[in-house]
């Protein structure tokens, strides 16, 4: 069979033709190495005389595309060797090779030259303005084309986007939904290495619109390279908001150096605080990330959401800073009104918005939220049919705080209302597994007429289907343009309004082209956990014990905020009791295989082979709200309090039964059940209470 | 400055052109390293570092950057963010890792252990002779650079320290300056008793 490949490499045919022969190749020879599949395909691509129907397409979008489309559902090897290839495109110069290729030897030199001096390749835009009469060498050199380098990465990248949405959400196989997201995650990686380095030498720094709607896209995967890319997102986007706050919207305070150098570069330059549209790509592509969140499961979603939310608010509290003997001064709402902010906080709202109303799917909605902070949403976004009560309590608070900065809403007592009350934990399973109900009373909140208005004016459900269509951000009716806020890391805890504009301070008297990475070169330089990324402290913590980590709560809000969404507590959990479909717990106190296989049904078959393996563990018990025989996705939140629950209970059990009988000590395996079992025969009963819930019991006995 | 990756290096020097770091630009020349595969690390002083290519590719992120054809490979690579003391140590730990692969750090580390432990010798003098603020330095090095080895050595060795502490002498040894209010103090005390229970029967 790789003779076959072989001579079809070797043909002049057109290259579609090819990849169709490839395809049909492999899957009669599945075993051929990706490696070898690259090269061939590499080496096909570069060759001078592709063939005729490979110009046929024209363009470098349609090339693209039309591969994509063609390998999408071709064997893995093969569509990973294609990826790779368009990856090793994207990221170096390969667009101008590839282009090469494409345009040579199509229709003979004469139509070829002609054609390359009428028309830009990878657009194939007719263009007017050539040089006539260039000799082929000079076309070489300078060719006529309208799309540099730069747009035509741009396309690639674009069309491994739509090829990638296409593979996620038309439901294709896991295997190649891997693939596929691990090839796209590799070519933003070496796109965002290329912008990274082509922003540090250009002025001024441009990010192209297909990378930004990759990451977009990537940002929302869940897994590794989404985290990843999501981290980055949030550093460049804090850098934006730096650039964006030196450059006009903001000044600082003229008493200080800073602020005198600030107003001598202004006064030197002749700029006044004019109106400017500032580009902010990275924020975009942030901020389509947290609204692709809504479709993914990341657990992470409710940490940058907040994290966004309190750059709004550091921004919003810098703009209400006095500007000391600036000429015009005014005040604090006249200037948010000119720094145009209001149109920021109405889109960052609005994003809040449509991820608050996300459908319980994946990581950010859970069902352990105070339902008075689900109340107050709903009456700010009434226009939702849907209830809010599930919203994480963090996501919940930074949405409260943002709309009461931006006059949404006015809360009677907001402290109360969000404090816990004291020793309790609402919402969240007890000692005896069952959830309390919320000690508060109603919601102490007044819409404004603003707010009204505001809330009035969202069309979740039309928003929300735009997005699905699309997948942009313009369609789904956010902002595009987002100026927002200024600093990344710490500044999303710090509170304070002081906090927050020392850190833009520190910021601003630097050189707009130069000062993202002087100010991370002296954060960095200065000791202590500043600009440590959220997942380098939780690589820290994964060196140490739950007990130590759970300790680690109480030195740093950042860190308490983590722990309670970033996912270690589930594996903590896993290590100490491994999920089973059944526990053979069971079996220390005798439980019969009848009783476990009325219990339990089909697990019982996994169960013996567990068991066989000598492997202890919890039976993943389905929850009672569930109805459609799936399992409840459980938040960080909750598997931080399984994990105390249980350590609490096995810990009551050892210290009572140990010392007074010989009965071995066991709580009940099911998950989130906590009871102390002190014979068979209660273990018996109890097993037989889930199997049969409560509420199932009784509505059995009303239907008798 | 001098040089951290050991005798097997010499030091070019060579003026830079560009008049904006305005500083003399430092080449350092690993011996082994062959003209063809070799590539330059430049680091926030200017100053340039050579190593050999394979050396680095356990760093996925530098990898990536000298991977593909080789006319498009990188033969210089700016770390803007990284000062040369920093990267000559990345250079060492790549060399070394490159001949004696670090061992893995087992997760949790057991209470009493250290990173000396589990890891080789060197590995454990060359993160001993890391102060503080290097140790950070490296921590965001590694994590930037997607060098695992290094990301797993330099996080276990901060966890180290800041396991046995209590919450206050943490925040003193990792300068942490955002201290709860004595109100939400006391609940996350409460709510986190359990982890500070002795075991039964200590």
């Amino acid at each position: 069979m790789p003779e076959v490949i072989q001579a079809l490499l070797q043909t002049n045919g057109p290259f579609l033709a090819l990849v169709s022969g490839l395809q049909g190749a492999l899957d009669a020879c599945p075993a051929m190495p990706t490696l070898t599949l690259e090269t061939s395909i590499e080496d096909c691509l570069r060759r001078p005389s592709p063939g005729a129907a490979v110009w046929a397409f024209g363009s470098t979008r349609m090339f693209v595309s039309g591969v994509l489309s063609l390998v999408s559902s071709s064997p893995r090897s093969l569509c990973q060797a294609v990826v790779s290839v368009l990856v090793r495109f994207v990221a170096g110069d390969g667009c101008d090779t590839l282009d090469d290729s494409l345009a040579l030897d199509a229709e003979g030199e004469e139509t070829q030259d002609r054609r390359r001096r009428s028309r830009c390749l990878s657009c194939s835009t007719a263009l007017s303005d050539n040089a006539a009469g260039t000799d082929a060498s000079e076309t070489e050199r300078a060719r006529p084309q309208c799309c540099n380098a730069q747009e035509k990465r741009d396309l690639v990248l674009e069309s491994m986007l739509r090829w990638a949405v296409d593979v996620h959400f038309r439901q294709c196989s896991r295997l190649l939904q891997a693939s596929v997201n691990r090839a796209v995650c590799h070519g933003v990686r070496q796109a965002l290495v290329a912008a990274e380095l082509s922003r540090r030498q250009a002025s001024p720094p441009s990010f192209p619109l297909g990378c930004r709607l990759l990451l977009s896209f990537v940002g929302g995967l869940a897994g590794d390279g989404g985290a990843q890319i999501a981290g980055f997102l949030r550093e460049r986007c804090g850098a934006e908001m730096r650039r964006f706050l030196t450059r006009g919207r903001w000044r600082p305070p003229s008493g200080t150096a800073r602020g005198r150098r600030h107003a001598d570069a202004w006064t030197a330059t002749g700029r006044g605080v004019a109106r400017r549209q500032p580009e902010l790509p990275m924020l975009d592509a942030y901020v389509g990330h947290l609204c692709l969140c809504r479709h993914v499961s990341d657990p992470l979603s409710a940490t940058h959401l907040v994290w966004l939310a309190r750059q709004a608010l550091a921004v919003l509290r810098m703009l209400d800073m006095p500007e000391e003997g600036a000429p015009g001064t005014t005040a604090a709402p006249e200037r948010r009104q000119n720094s145009n902010f209001e149109a920021v906080l109405a889109s960052l709202s609005h994003a809040l918005a449509l991820l608050l109303t996300r459908p319980k799917r994946g990581g950010v909605c859970s069902s352990i939220v105070p339902e008075t902070v689900g109340n107050l949403l709903e009456i700010v976004f009434d226009s939702d049919p849907r209830p809010l009560s599930c919203v994480p309590r963090p996501l919940a608070e930074a949405a409260i705080d943002v709309l009461k900065e931006a006059g949404h809403l006015q809360l009677a007592r907001s402290d109360e209302l969000l404090r816990l009350p004291w020793g309790s934990r609402r919402g969240e399973p007890n000692a005896a597994g069952r959830r309390e109900e919320s000690k508060l009373g109603p919601v102490a909140a007044t819409v404004t007429e603003e707010g009204a208005s505001f809330a009035s004016g969202i069309d979740f459900q039309r928003a929300s289907l735009a997005f699905r269509n699309s997948w942009s951000l313009a369609a789904a009716g956010v902002d595009m343009q987002l100026p927002s806020t200024n600093h990344s890391g710490r500044s999303r805890r710090g509170d304070g309004g002081g906090d927050s504009s020392d850190n833009t301070d520190s910021s601003d008297d630097d050189d707009d082209s130069a000062d993202g990475d002087v100010d991370g070169a002296r954060a960095i330089a200065g000791n202590g956990w500043g600009r440590v990324p959220d997942e380098v402290t939780l690589r820290v913590f994964s060196f140490m014990t739950p007990k130590r980590v759970c300790r680690l709560a109480c030195v740093d809000r950042a860190w308490r905020e983590l722990l309670t969404v970033s996912g270690v507590w589930r594996p903590f959990f896993e290590a100490r009791w491994p999920l089973t479909a059944i526990g053979s717990d069971l079996d220390l106190v005798g439980v019969s295989d009848r009783l476990l296989a009325e219990g339990l049904g089909s697990a019982r078959k996994n169960a013996k082979r567990r068991r066989r393996h000598g492997k202890i563990g919890v039976v993943h018990w389905r929850t009672s709200e569930d109805t459609s025989g799936q399992q409840q996705p459980l938040l960080e939140r909750d598997w931080m309090a399984l994990y105390r629950d249980r350590h609490r209970a096995e810990r009551a059990a050892r210290g009572r039964f140990a010392a007074k009988t010989e009965f071995p000590w066991l709580v009940c395996p099911f998950l989130g059940c906590v009871s102390s079992l002190k014979s068979e025969f209660a273990v018996k009963r109890h097993v037989r209470t889930h199997k049969r819930p409560r509420e199932k019991r009784l509505m059995g006995k009303k239907k008798a | 400055m001098a040089t951290e990756s050991g005798s097997s290096s010499r030091v070019q020097k060579t003026t830079s052109s560009d008049g904006a770091v305005g500083s003399a630009r430092t080449t350092r020349t690993d011996t082994g390293a062959s003209s063809s595969g070799a590539v330059t690390l430049v680091s926030m002083d200017g100053d340039g570092f050579v190593v050999e290519a394979s050396a680095i590719e356990v760093s996925k992120l530098l990898k990536a950057m000298v991977d593909g054809p080789t006319e498009n490979a990188a033969k210089e690579i700016p770390l803007t963010n990284m000062r040369s003391n920093v990267v000559a140590k990345v250079v060492e730990f790549c060399q070394h890792h490159q001949t004696d692969p670090m061992t893995d750090i087992p997760k949790p580390v057991q209470f009493g252990k250290t990173v000396g432990d589990h890891v080789q010798e060197w590995y454990s003098t060359f993160v001993k002779a890391l102060k503080d603020e290097m140790l950070f330095e490296m921590l965001l090095a590694a994590n930037y650079l997607d060098l695992s080895p290094l990301l797993e050595l330099c996080a276990a060795t901060v966890g180290l320290r800041a396991m046995n502490k209590t919450p206050e002498e943490i925040q003193r040894e990792f300068n942490i300056k955002e201290p709860f209010s004595p109100e939400v103090e006391r609940t996350l005390r409460q709510e986190n008793k359990w982890s500070t229970e002795p075991p039964i029967g200590s």
